[in-house]
């Protein structure tokens, strides 16, 4: 019996002894003050993590109702220069939609420089297209700008700008059939330039690298012109 | 007695108190609560909650909580509403549904009863039965929530998040999931046929739409043409 009662006591007494002994180890390490720091460094985070969900909530949620509200306050204030507060406030509202406007204005721009050129104001639409080649540059306009700023230019007898114009088309779009129309501008202006050989090999190039109909009979009617 | 005093003296060595940090779940709104390394199973007065790893969510008042982030089970015992930025969804008892929040989408599963749906922006309610889907994002130039028309659940994808965050033994999940699974069937063949209509509708008014364009370019090319023919004229490229 008191052999017993001696091995349990040793047992625990070993035991309290191991505990107490790990105890003091860590208490003087400082090993736990580490981890007490990193428990309450992790909480913290944790928190942070929640504050900033609920702001990024509360910011998502009042951009939402402004969105909601927008179509009412378009209709009623949107128009002229006094609504451009609405409207530039709507176009950060989504980038889709902001896209979307962007491909309008572009659109809208083009149809003016259209208007300008048709009404023979040059000066006007070359200040359109160059805006809509540099804000609006992934739009299908930009072909047909350049072809009517070469033109526009040609118009206004600045014949330097006209070149460079066209040589920009060939090297951005040399596929497109206005390409072709305005290199047989280019042939034109070194006619004028009495540089007829050269106006000679830019038609021939021309009836070669351009199939489509249009262009090529004005090619062979322009050489043709250039015989006689 | 004196031995057992002295092995509970030595005992207490070992033991660790754990202290919990008082939280506002369940005791005052609004109260923001979120889910760390595994699910978190919260009740609330009408609903049992199930925060999967990594949710966030508000209590905002005593029958409404906001879903801000992630995954989450719900199974409501009275009338409850789950918002949400792009809508709200309702249900007024013994429903369940997974609700599935990122930043631009706001997806609700129903696994029981009908939900009553509304996206922001918009007065009217949709009603989502059994097994379906339906997805709404950030509101568009109409003031409107965009929200995709209701869809079937994928079966494979619906047990596998279901199982992960059911509430209940193995063999409840067994029962519910054969129940379920009559529904869905149901619900596909229904839907199949809104889907149906839905198609036939979009072809038709597309169709519509492609004739007013090729109207449009028509008139783009006259007058394309008669720009060209200026230009002709202009510079004598025509004898």
């Amino acid at each position: 019996m008191s052999s017993q009662f001696f091995a349990a006591f040793s047992l625990i007494l070993t035991l309290v002894w191991m505990n107490f002994y790990a105890n003091v180890r860590e208490n003087f390490n400082g090993v736990s003050e580490y981890q007490r720091e990193l428990s309450r460094l992790k909480k913290e985070m944790q928190d942070q993590r929640l504050a900033q969900s609920l702001e990024r909530e509360g910011f998502l949620e009042f951009r939402q109702h402004v969105a909601e509200l927008m179509p009412s306050a378009l209709e009623m204030k949107g128009d002229g220069q006094q609504g451009y507060p609405y409207r530039s406030l709507a176009s950060v509202i989504s980038r889709k939609e902001a896209e979307l406007i962007r491909g309008t204005i572009a659109k809208t721009l083009f149809e003016k420089g259209k208007q300008f050129f048709r009404a023979k104001n040059y000066l006007k639409s070359n200040q359109v297209f160059k805006e809509i080649i540099q804000r609006y540059s992934y739009s299908p306009y930009v072909p047909e700008s350049y072809f009517l700023l070469a033109e526009g230019h040609f118009q206004e007898n600045d014949l330097e700008e006209c070149v460079a114009t066209i040589q920009f088309m060939v090297e951005q779009f040399p596929q497109n059939e206005l390409t072709g129309f305005a290199l047989i501008r280019l042939g034109r202006i070194y006619e004028m330039q009495s540089r007829k050989e050269e106006a000679v090999d830019i038609y021939k190039t021309v009836i070669r690298s351009y199939p489509q109909r249009d262009v090529a009979s004005q090619a062979k009617a322009s050489l043709r012109g250039l015989d006689l | 007695m004196r031995h057992i005093r002295f092995f509970l003296l030595v005992m207490s060595f070992f033991i660790e108190v754990h202290v919990r940090a008082q939280e506002c779940v369940g005791k005052s709104v609004p109260c923001a609560f979120q889910s760390h390394a595994v699910r978190r199973i919260v009740d609330l007065k009408g609903a049992q909650v199930v925060l999967a790893p990594g949710a966030v969510v508000e209590h905002r008042s005593e029958a409404q909580l906001h879903i801000l982030q992630g995954v989450v089970y719900v199974h409501t015992s009275s009338g409850f509403k789950f918002s949400s930025a792009f809508g709200d969804a309702n249900c007024e008892q013994g429903c369940r549904a997974i609700f599935s929040r990122t930043d631009n989408a706001f997806k609700i599963e129903t696994l029981r009863g009908e939900w009553s749906v509304q996206r922001r922006g918009d007065k009217q309610h949709y009603a989502v039965g059994v097994a379906t889907q339906v997805e709404m994002g950030e509101v568009g130039l109409d003031g409107k929530a965009v929200m995709g028309f209701p869809q079937s659940l994928s079966w494979d994808a619906i047990v596998k998040s279901w199982a992960k965050l059911y509430l209940g033994k193995k063999e409840d999940f067994k029962e519910d999931i054969l129940t379920f699974h009559a529904e869905w069937k149901l619900a596909v063949e229904r839907v199949a046929e809104m889907q149906r209509q839905e198609a036939g509708r979009l072809i038709a008014s597309e169709n519509h739409k492609k004739s007013l364009v090729w109207e449009k370019k028509k008139a783009a090319e006259r007058e394309d043409e008669s720009l060209r023919k200026m230009f002709r004229e202009k510079n004598y490229l025509f004898p």
